[in-house]
């Protein structure tokens, strides 16, 4: 399949994403929050079973803020509960359009395993 | 293990390092006061995620033209001077230091989104390769007599095929970590 350099004019040039921008989008579709929230919360949504580590969420964070993805933000949640130094990450307009394009295609394409009853052995 | 993880964060670009170094560091020392399992294992699963996602930030570094071209040429140098017999050696052993140079001292880029066409590169890799390959062995065809090669085309059919050596290892290895990359 031939792919193409993201566009932002073209919200499916940036598709399909990798797992772990769409598990960084799904964190702070909740919110702004800090790498180890969204470490924590990549954990607690999927049970345990996606486990990410320091080098892969960073190297993450940067590509898609480089894409325009998610954006750095000065704004605290509440600059009393938490420390001051540390970096928060949102979702850009952008993120959310591409997250939810994202979406789309994995539910699409789960309809269609479901259709073809994989989880029920349709391959066999 | 701080000063492991000290080394650990030196793997990575120098860009990343300026960029994230401090809050890796910060995001570490939350897993370590928050997690349930020892300071030792946390730490271990840490440094090994860390050279493997260096390795690539790296890698990705490395298939940027400009370093992409000095670093095939060194490693060229390198191989061929290396094939040549001792006289080379020198030339084998500086090709290496700027090869390493360029990776752990040069001045990195900042780390850009891994372009997905970068994909079908691997083809433009292996066609040179193969281009190499084959120039060489057209040397050998042409040029070779009765009493062997010329010391000249000696030289050229080995530099083809170091070149073609290492247009391979680079196609391979682009294969390998993009088109299976998550």
């Amino acid at each position: 399949m031939a792919k193409r350099k993201p566009d932002p004019h073209d919200i499916d040039s940036y598709l399909p994403l990798p797992a772990s921008a769409m598990h960084i989008i799904v964190a702070l579709a909740a919110g702004e929050k800090h790498g180890y929230a969204i470490m924590r919360d990549i954990d607690d949504l999927s049970g345990g079973s996606v486990s990410m580590g320091p080098g892969t969420l960073y190297g993450s964070i940067k590509r898609m803020i480089d894409q325009g993805l998610v954006q750095e933000t000065d704004e605290r949640p509440d600059s009393t509960l938490d420390d001051e130094r540390r970096r928060y990450y949102r979702l850009t307009a952008l993120g959310q359009r591409v997250g939810a394009a994202e979406q789309a295609r994995l539910t699409a394409l789960l309809s269609a395993a479901q259709v073809r009853r994989l989880g029920l052995g349709g391959l066999t | 293990m701080n000063l492991l993880l000290q080394v650990a964060l030196l793997a990575f670009p120098r860009s990343f390092r300026r960029e994230y170094g401090t809050e890796w560091t910060r995001t570490i020392a939350d897993m370590r006061n928050h997690s349930n399992q020892s300071a030792l294992r946390v730490g271990g699963t840490v440094v090994a995620e860390a050279f493997t996602t260096a390795i690539q930030m790296r890698w990705e570094n490395l298939m940027k033209p400009t370093k992409t071209v000095l670093s095939v040429l060194a490693a060229t140098i390198a191989l061929a001077a290396l094939v040549m017999g001792s006289a080379a050696i020198a030339v084998f052993a500086i090709a290496l230091v700027v090869l390493v140079g360029l990776q752990f001292a040069g001045k990195d880029r900042p780390i850009t989104p891994t372009d997905p066409s970068i994909t079908r590169r691997w083809y433009l890799w292996m066609a040179g390769a193969a281009g190499a390959f084959l120039l060489g062995l057209g040397v050998v065809v042409i040029t070779e007599e009765d009493g062997g090669l010329s010391s000249t085309a000696w030289a050229t059919w080995m530099l083809s095929w170091a070149t073609a050596a290492v247009l391979a290892v680079i196609g391979l290895g682009a294969t390998r970590l993009f088109t299976h990359q998550r």
